[in-house]
Parts: structure tokens; sequence; C-alpha cells
């Protein structure tokens, strides 16, 4: 993270130790020297800043409108501010004077501006920055207040350029610098609306219709599915102070941050001055921040979610953070033992059994198999079959499934836990048994095996009954 | 059509004034790319003669838009441009002209200009009006100036408020935009400026 | 094998179905003004009236534009003083009055600057469409003369204002499907000049929303937006409000109109 001083640095060093000499102090708020900020894609966060004094910032950054994937299989025009979504991280500090620089690539089709929130003044800089395409603009503005900020792209319509990804986040570090800890990362959410439902393949474009009504297609963390899933997970170690710049550029919903598995030692509640601390959970408003710490006490994936729940499981907020270091078993000891419980007195009374559809034809059944499907399976397994990369295996062209139907039964009928091995990946879940009946059991399967590639075997009720439910533990053991 | 008319009266004023020394430029002389002379669209002053941007040449030229029947914002503007002169003469800024052009150019004819000139007591040096000939030569001049108009269905305008500081080359150097707006750099770059 | 394809494809198409460059006629009528616009003083936003004009049906070529040049040397890209346009005026010009080897002659002439659109149609004796026509003209589905509520036009226009630009040359003119009074690429080609560009009164700022400062801008009405749900026309008016009159840009093209001035 840390980088040798640049000869930049050396030159307003030197102008400091000059100026040191003749003032005797450095004024406070004193503008001394220039530099040209170094901005980083996410989850990259420029180094903190050494300097004492206050300087002229120079920031030079290029609005992109481009094709990128939103999810596997499928792309998205983007309209970026350095060619990432959400833009490019901006640190400076309290007291700085700010030079803004705002390009628009001549292949742009659409102006563009910029509204920072740490601007003070009518607009936030959007009036003095609308740029059409092959110009730029420049404005400046005194950083006055310190904290963590959006910015974003303010011309009309805005609902659009914000749901294009056109966002990212401004650091002012207060005059004294923040604690130092051992890892920072920027991680930032946003609601997408696709033409397209979740997963649809190929080309999608925007849909306004979706986005008036709020109504997202996609809810991503850093602009893709699994932007920061599997070898893309944020790296930490054991002991390690961890830092999370988080913002949210909407357009529409607010998150419901949370850390599985961690508690925030401190918050800097919306991205402000005051510190809230041990909260699992913290809100970060569209167009507002949050910076969280934690402390990294033992090993093992760490998945961040917007805990508005269905948003994770099945609009794509949820990214990852895997520490290495030794296990601490007094910390946590991951599971001790699991038996069967049976309550006093025994089951509980069977409902009523509701008429039971029986489907007449294979088309029939694999209609019905897939409503069954939608309704169980899609949170883990995807709607499109192709799993969770690291979480939940694939059933589209799965060579565990299609290897063994009768166990594919089993575990439809009885759940699995334990290490798998699954197109060459090794999956190491819980799969809870599912109530259904042997009818739906042979409905839900069939269609799975007529879907993705798979083996289009049938599996008949009567086939289903046969099998028994392979017990939660078992499986691979 | 009226551009070929104003090429011809442009060519029989060239023909007439400036004689064989000029045998060279037989179209417009040459001005620089950023000058504003560079249009040659023909306005009418408050006397009723015609008038190209070009005349005005080697002086400093403070050029706004607004039109006669204008009741809101452009009295202030006037008043604005009052205080800027004062202020200019204290630093001794001589050579300049405040150029006032009408959007108006269906009730904005020189006589009507002349009238409102001196009900505003403006009927003086350094100060003239413009008369536009036509709609297609007012937007001309706004494009060129930064100024943004919408005609409205009174027969008024809805427009910017923005001062322009041209230099002796006809280059625009500096806006102000507002009538509220701080003049004090401006008046300052004026007096500095040597072009 | 592709490629051999798609040549014989691009051959086919051009000879089959080069439209013809004409004027058009169309027949007067009312507009809805659902950009930003004054409105009166009691806030009604009124219908816009607009009288019958001509209009041409493709935008003017690459190569019509270099006949403009040749006949008028003032705009070429050598001589174009730089109060009338920026310095990327005719970037897909090789020189005065050749094309880059890439530039199809039949591709609309783009990184033109309003002065230079203008210049063009004055020589024809024409002129610029103005803010009202040219959305008039634009609110043309293929089979509707006013499509400007219709949902599906709506959400095909805003795919190709959504579409990745790409930094290959412009395609040529007149290969989609005519509208509804049978002008070609009004959308999904290019950008177009109006006459009016610069008459909106509040930027290309978004949040606004219509209200003015009367410090800045004089004005006897209020300005209000319509229908905040056309966000095709909220990009056409951001796009516009972003220009200078020497702008010069990659997809910004122009066609002219035939008829009495009206704006």
């Amino acid at each position: 993270m840390l980088r040798p001083s640049s000869v930049g640095d050396f030159k307003t060093k030197a102008i400091l130790a000059i100026s040191l000499l003749i003032t005797g102090c450095p004024k406070s708020d004193k503008i001394i020297g220039e530099e040209v900020a170094k901005l980083t894609a996410p989850p990259e966060v420029p180094p903190p800043i050494t300097r004492k004094h206050n300087t002229k910032v120079i920031v030079h950054l290029e609005v992109l409108e481009k094709r990128m994937k939103i999810a596997d299989g499928v792309d998205y025009t983007f309209w970026t501010f350095g060619g990432t979504v959400p833009g490019s991280f901006i640190r400076i500090k309290e007291g700085d004077l700010v030079e803004f620089h705002l390009s628009n690539h001549p292949t742009s089709k659409m102006p563009h501006n910029i509204d920072l929130h740490a601007v003070t003044g009518p607009g936030g800089g959007a009036s003095a920055s609308m740029t059409a395409p092959g110009r730029e603009t420049i404005f400046s503005f005194k950083a006055l207040n310190h904290g963590l900020f959006v910015y974003h792209c303010a011309a009309a319509p805005i609902g659009m350029h914000v749901g294009n990804g056109m966002y990212g986040l401004i650091l002012v570090e207060p005059k004294e610098g923040l604690p130092k800890v051992d890892r920072e990362h920027y991680v930032m959410q946003g609601d997408f609306y696709t033409k397209g439902k979740y997963g649809e393949q190929g080309y999608q474009p925007f849909s306004m219709e979706k986005a008036i009504e709020e109504k997202p297609t996609y809810v991503l963390f850093n602009g893709s599915v699994g932007a920061l899933n599997g070898d893309k997970a944020l790296p930490a170690k054991v002991g390690e102070t961890v830092r999370l710049y988080v913002g949210n550029g909407g357009p529409n919903l607010t998150s419901s941050f949370h850390l599985i598995g961690e508690i925030f030692e401190k918050v800097y509640v919306e991205g402000g001055t005051s510190v809230n601390r041990n909260l699992a959970t913290t809100t970060v408003p569209a167009g507002g921040a949050a910076i969280v710490e934690f402390k990294i006490d033992v090993p093992g994936t760490y998945i961040m979610v917007d805990h508005a729940i269905l948003r994770a499981f099945n609009k794509g907020a949820l990214g990852m953070i895997k520490a290495e270091g030794p296990e601490d078993k007094i910390i946590y000891s991951g599971l001790i033992s699991e038996r069967v419980y049976l309550p006093e007195g025994g089951a509980l009374p069977k409902t009523p059994e509701a008429e039971v559809r029986i489907a007449k034809s294979l088309e029939e059944r694999i209609r019905m198999g897939q409503t069954i499907y939608e309704q169980n399976c899609t949170a883990c397994h995807q709607a499109d079959g192709r799993g969770v990369p690291h979480a939940f295996p694939p059933l589209a062209n799965s060579d565990f499934l299609n290897a063994d139907k009768t166990r594919a039964i089993g575990i439809v009928k009885g759940g699995l836990s334990g290490p798998i091995v699954v197109n060459g990946e090794s999956y190491n879940g819980v799969m809870p048994a599912l109530s259904l009946t042997d009818e739906e059991v042979a409905n839900v399967l069939t269609y799975v095996y007529s879907a993705w590639g798979n083996s289009k075997q049938t599996v008949t009720p009567e086939e289903a009954a046969k099998v028994k439910p392979s017990g939660v533990v078992g499986i691979g053991q | 059509m009226s551009k070929r008319k104003s090429l011809l009266a442009l060519a029989l004023v060239l023909a007439v004034t400036c004689g064989a020394d000029q045998k060279n430029k037989a179209s417009a002389p040459e001005f620089k790319g950023e000058s504003v002379y560079n249009i040659e669209t023909i306005w009418l002053d408050p006397s009723g003669k015609e008038i190209r941007l070009a005349d005005f040449h080697g002086k400093k030229i403070l050029m706004t838009m607004i039109y006669t029947h204008c009741q809101y914002t452009c009295p202030l503007m006037i008043a604005k441009l009052k205080e800027i002169e004062t202020d200019l003469k204290k630093k001794g800024v001589r050579n300049y002209k405040i150029v006032l052009a009408s959007f108006d150019h269906e009730r904005d004819n020189p006589r009507r200009v002349a009238e409102y000139l001196k009900e505003r007591k403006i009927n003086r040096e350094p100060w003239t009006m413009l008369s536009p000939r036509s709609a297609a030569d007012v937007r001309e001049l706004a494009a060129v100036l930064g100024i943004t108009y919408a005609k409205e269905k009174e027969g008024g305008f809805a427009h910017s408020n923005r001062l322009v500081y041209l230099d002796k080359e006809g280059v625009p150097r500096k806006a102000l935009d507002g009538v509220k707006a701080d003049h004090k750099d401006l008046v300052a770059f004026m007096a500095n400026d040597r072009k | 094998m592709l490629h051999v394809l798609t040549l014989a494809f691009i051959f086919f198409t051009a000879h089959a179905n080069q439209i013809k460059p004409r004027l058009v006629q169309i027949p007067g009528g009312e507009l809805k003004p659902f950009w930003i616009a004054p409105t009166d003083i009691t806030g009604e936003q009124e219908k816009i009236r607009i009288p019958p004009f001509h209009a041409m049906n493709l935008p003017v070529t690459n190569s019509e534009y270099v006949d403009f040049v040749r006949a008028n040397p003032k705009w070429r890209k050598s001589k174009i003083k730089r109060i009338f346009a920026d310095p990327s005026y005719l970037e897909q010009f090789a020189s005065d009055l050749r094309l880059k080897k890439e530039i199809h002659p039949r591709a609309p002439v783009t990184y033109v600057s309003w002065f230079a659109a203008r210049a063009y149609c004055e020589s024809h004796g024409l002129r610029l469409p103005s803010l009202a026509e040219w959305e008039y003209l634009g609110a043309a589905s293929e089979t509707k003369a006013d499509a400007s509520e219709d949902p599906d036009y709506l959400a095909r226009l805003i795919e190709w204002y959504n579409k990745p630009p790409g930094s290959g040359p412009v395609p040529p003119v007149g290969r989609g499907k005519p509208n509804y009074y049978g002008l070609y690429d009004l959308h999904g080609l290019i950008w177009e000049w109006i006459e009016d560009f610069n008459s909106s009164l509040i930027s290309g700022e978004s949040r606004t929303n219509g209200s003015i400062e009367r410090e800045l801008v004089c004005a006897a009405g209020s300005l209000a937006g319509g229908n905040k749900e056309n966000y095709p026309a909220f990009m056409r008016f951001a796009f516009r409000s972003s220009l200078k009159g020497t702008s010069t840009i990659r997809n910004l093209g122009f066609r002219c109109v035939k008829g009495e001035r009206n704006e």
C-alpha cells in the first residue's frame, strides 16, 4: 500500500521546509505547492496522505461509456467515472484546494457532469461541469469538511446516469489523518435496472420503467455479480484491522450493510465524524457512505451483504473477505456435533393435505418442476442453475448431478452436507432437506435434468418413492 | 439571402474605402480566429446606420443582450453596467464601448432604441445599442456570446444575464453571469489588458 | 467467410435500398412540449402550434458536405475560424476536400458546429429546424405521428441512447425504417443540431426542477418540465444544454428544413 515518496513529494517537502524556516510553523490552511491526485480503481484505495500541509490537488477524472459484464453472460452499458463502477476513488485532505478536471471521452453519446458531496456550493460542482463528448471542464473547490462523500453525475435524466453506474467516493481526510489500519478497501453498492430479468443472457438495456418503479433487477457491490467473490474476494489476515470505505450510489435503495460473522468495532456513521461502536449492520443511504473497521480474529470467508436479504440471494448483493491465519476455537468453535432432536409429544399434527396435482405428461412434469425449482432452489442454485462460485454448486451442466440419479433423489429428499466436488470445484456447504412429495421430487428433478445442458433423464414419482433420504450428514464423508 | 446581401454590402464598402492597397483582400479583412469580428451580420445603431461588430475594432467592448420591453432584470443589468462604468473611470480605462444588443427584432427598431437610451440616460458615450434585422442574427450573436434565450408568449424573451468582455481584437476574454455578480475582477482585468 | 457475406450484404443493401435525399412535406399540427420550457403566468403548459414545413428525409451526408466546402472555402477544415468551430471540426476529413479512408461518404456529416450546419442550410436556401419542429418530427414512430407517450417506442429510444458508443466510423444514412412522415435516422444514428439549441434557460443539471434563479435569468413566467417519464426527451435536453455553438462532436450532425422561421 505504501509507496516511496515521489519527486513531486520531495519538491513540496522542500518548499514546506523553506516556508517553515520563514514562517516558523505551518499555517493550518495555507496551500503549499501542488500535486496530481493518484486515483484508484475499486476495490483499491489510494495510500493514506502523509503530508502535514495543505496543497493544491489536481484531479483528472475521465468519463467513459462502456459495455461491461454485469453478470455471467450478461452485458450492460455502464456510464463510468474512470472506466469502472464505482468510479475512481479520490483521496484528499481537509483544507486542500482541489482543481477538478472532468473530461468526457469523444466516443461518448451523452454529456455528463459531476456533483461531489464534498463540495460546498450550489450544485456541488454539477452546474460548473456539464461536459459534452470530447470536451473537458475545470472548476475548483476547497475541501472545507472532512468525511467520506459520494460523488455522482447529475445530468438529466439523473436517474439514468446514476442508474448506469456514475458514482464513486471521495475521502476528505481530517487534518490529523485517520488512525492507521492494516488494510483499506473500497466497496460501493448500486441498484441496476435491466430490460430482462436477473441473469437473462446477452446484452441488456436499461429499463426506465423498472427504475421509476424502483424495482431493481440487480443490487450489486462494485458493479457486477461476483465482483468481490471467489478469486476476487478481498484479502485479509488474522490479527489485522480492516477498514472498508463503503458507499451506496443508489439510485434508489438504502443499504443495510452487514458483514456476516463480524462486528464493526468502529463505524463512522454515514461517513461523518460521529463514531458508533460494535455494530453488526449499518445503514448506508443512497448517495451516502460509511466507514467501517473491524479486527479479524478468526480465519475464513466473511460474506458481506445488503441485509435486506433477498437482494443478497436473488439480486447479487454479496461480496467476500477471505481471511487467512491460525484458527482460534475459543472465539469460534465451528460445528461441534449434530444429532437428532425428538421433541416430547412426538411430531406436529399433520395439516390436511392439499389436493395433489399429478403431472399428466413429460411437458407438464417439467413445467410443474420449474415452479417448484423457482420456489425452493433459486435462492442458492440461482435461476440459471449456475449456483454461486465457491458457495453453492452449479446444477447446470453438472457432472455430479448427471452421474447418479438415485443420489440426486436422495439429496433432494434428505439434504446434503460435507465436501463434494462438482465440475472440478470443491464445495463444502449445507443443503437442507426439502419437504417435498414424491411427485414434487420427480417434477423438480425432471425439470433440472431437462435444463441447462443436463442429461435429460426423467424421474418418476415411483422412482422417487423408492429412494431413501440421504440423511443430512452422509455423502462424501 | 440576407447573407448574400450583406456580403454585397461589405464588398461595396471595401471597394469604396480600401482602394488599391487592399486588392488581396477581396472578401473580409482577416481577424483573429477567435474574434467576434468574423461575424458578418449587419445591425443598426440608434441613428439607423448599418453597423458590423468589426466596426468596433480597436476598442475594448463590454457587451450584453437585453430588449427594451424587458421589465425584469434588464434594468438591473443596466444599473450594473453603470457601476462598472464608474469603476472603469476610476481605473482610467477610456477607450472602450458598452454595447447592448437587442433580442427583439420585431419591436426594437433604432427609433425605439434611441428613446430607450434617452429614458435610461445612457444616450451618450461609451454606450450604444444595436437593433437586429432578423431573428437569425440574434440567435447567432447569442451563440457567440454564450447567451441562452427563448421567446415567450407575450412577445418577451426569457434570457440569461451575461456580460462579455471583448478585447480590442474582438476576442471574448471574460464573462460575468448574473446581475449581482462581483465585477471587481472584470474591471481589474480590463484595466490591465493591453490587447 | 463471414466477412465475405457481410461485404456482400453491405454491397447489396447499398445499391438496392439507397434512399434519395429529398424534402418531405410535413403537415402542421400541435406539439405538447415535454422538454423544459417557459410557461405562461398561470403555469399552464400550452400546446405549441407547428405550421406546415418541409424537412430533409435524411441527415446531410459527408459527400454532400464536401460539395458545400468546395463551393464555400470559408468553411473548409483549414480555413474555419475558431469562433465558428472547435479544433476537432471535420475530424473525419483527411484534408479540406477528402474524407479519411475508413469514412463512408454516405455517412451523416458529424464533427460540424452549429455555425457550420447553419451555413450549410443557408447555402441551400434552407435553415435548421427549431426545437419545436425537431421534437415534432422526432415524436413520430414508424406508424404514429405522435408516439411520445408510447412506452414501447420510448423503450426503443432508450435502447439506442444506452447502446455502447463504439469507436468505429458512423454508419451510412437511410438504413433503418422511415418514420411516419418518411424521414430516416431521426433517432438511432446521430444527434442533430437545431436552430435554437441555446434556448434552454436551465442547465442540464437534473435537479433544478425547472426553478430558475432570478439573478441569472430574466423571465416573466416560470419554467416547468413536462412528462418526467420521457427519459429520451430529457436526454436530448441535457445533450443540447451541454453544447456551445462551436461544439464539434463525433455523433452530432444535422438536417435542414424549409419554411417560415419558427421559434
